[in-house]
């Protein structure tokens, strides 16, 4: 459990970001958790509400979105939707598959006012 | 109101500073195994039973990582073994940040292989690139045969897995058909070891494992290699 340190990781891209479009105020934080990684979008939805206290987005609508993990097969070359945890292709059943997304967290997008 | 894309990473401060922890490693050509298991399944044992024999030909540096006490460095002080302790107080694992500093303790000039000994947990260290060439993971039989699909995360991410503990495995009901077969299906690749580490049992393969790669960094210092668990 370190939600509210990956919270406050937020809390300086979103600050950063918005002070690179030169806004004092964000409305919209739009945040994408991997399946494949080892947090809970619930803990961080929580963590958040700490997190964004006298920052630039106190008011702003969090959205934490949580993403499958999508598999690469190097023998078909397709892309397939990960079940199970298991790492095979579902159109040719090879196993020499490889994660393309779903392993990482991270802030996609925000709405700012400017 | 006005839309910026970023698709910037949460960890992207850890991975930076993984990043220059593994090129400062590559520099110094000292190959960094990253350790990783459940609390008590036998890391520091692990470590116990290998470095004495490792140190008698290579300089051996080991960070432990506990939440609180120095119970594990002080176990391989006694063995002579350059051993520093980091506290992480009610943090579940090791950061790169953590690393980079108790990096300053040690003259990397004169270390052929560092070992990172992260805070027993099986979910969260798997997050958490050091910039480490390998990740070792040990599981002992008393923990049950079914934790590759309760731990999904670290178990592909492992390079080395240690089942520990054989010794006691009639004790217990664990299958090692179906810990396998879990295994397989989330990582294709990692090498499986057998051991017991109190008894001994296989340490000579562990030791040779570990021996390989610090010639293997000896030799190929500037090539990037060994990050395929990186992002």
């Amino acid at each position: 459990m370190h939600e509210l340190s990956l919270a406050m990781s937020v809390r300086e891209i979103v600050e950063d970001a918005a002070e690179k479009n030169g806004s004092k105020k964000v409305n919209e934080v739009n945040i994408i958790v991997g399946e494949f990684s080892s947090v809970s979008a619930d803990a961080l939805e929580f963590a958040m509400e700490v997190a964004k206290k006298g920052s630039v987005f106190e008011n702003a609508k969090i959205n934490i979105k949580s993403a499958k993990t999508i598999l690469a097969c190097s023998q078909c070359n397709g892309e397939t939707v990960m079940e199970d945890y298991i790492f095979k292709c579902s159109t040719c059943g090879s196993t020499s598959v490889r994660i393309v997304s779903g392993d990482r967290m991270y802030v996609d997008s925000i709405d700012i006012e400017q | 109101m006005h839309y910026v894309e970023l698709e910037k990473d949460l960890l992207h401060q850890n991975d930076k500073l993984a990043e220059n922890i593994k090129n400062n490693m590559a520099d110094h050509q000292i190959f960094v195994l990253n350790i990783m298991s459940a609390p008590g399944a036998g890391k520091t044992s692990l470590l116990e039973a290998v470095l004495p024999e490792l140190s008698k030909k290579y300089r051996i540096a080991v960070i432990e990582g506990d939440i609180q006490g120095s119970a594990d460095a002080d176990r391989l002080k006694k063995l002579d073994i350059n051993a520093y302790q980091i506290n992480t107080h009610s943090l579940c694992h090791l950061e790169a940040s953590m690393i980079e500093r108790a990096l300053t303790n040690f003259d990397l000039h004169k270390i052929d292989c560092l070992i990172i000994e992260n805070v027993g947990n099986l979910v969260c260290p798997a997050d958490f690139f050091l910039g480490e060439d390998e990740v070792m993971m040990v599981v002992s039989v008393s923990e049950g045969h079914d934790k590759p699909h309760k731990y999904p995360v670290m178990f592909s991410k492992a390079d080395l897995i240690i089942l520990n503990k054989m010794d006691i495995i009639e004790s217990t009901n664990f299958d090692t058909d179906i810990f396998y077969k879990q295994v397989r299906e989330l990582n294709r690749d990692a090498g499986i070891m057998e051991v017991s580490a109190t008894r001994g049992t296989n340490m000579d393969k562990l030791i040779s494992h570990i021996e390989h790669g610090i010639q293997h960094k000896k030799g190929h210092h500037h090539h990037d290699h060994g990050d395929h668990h990186h992002h």
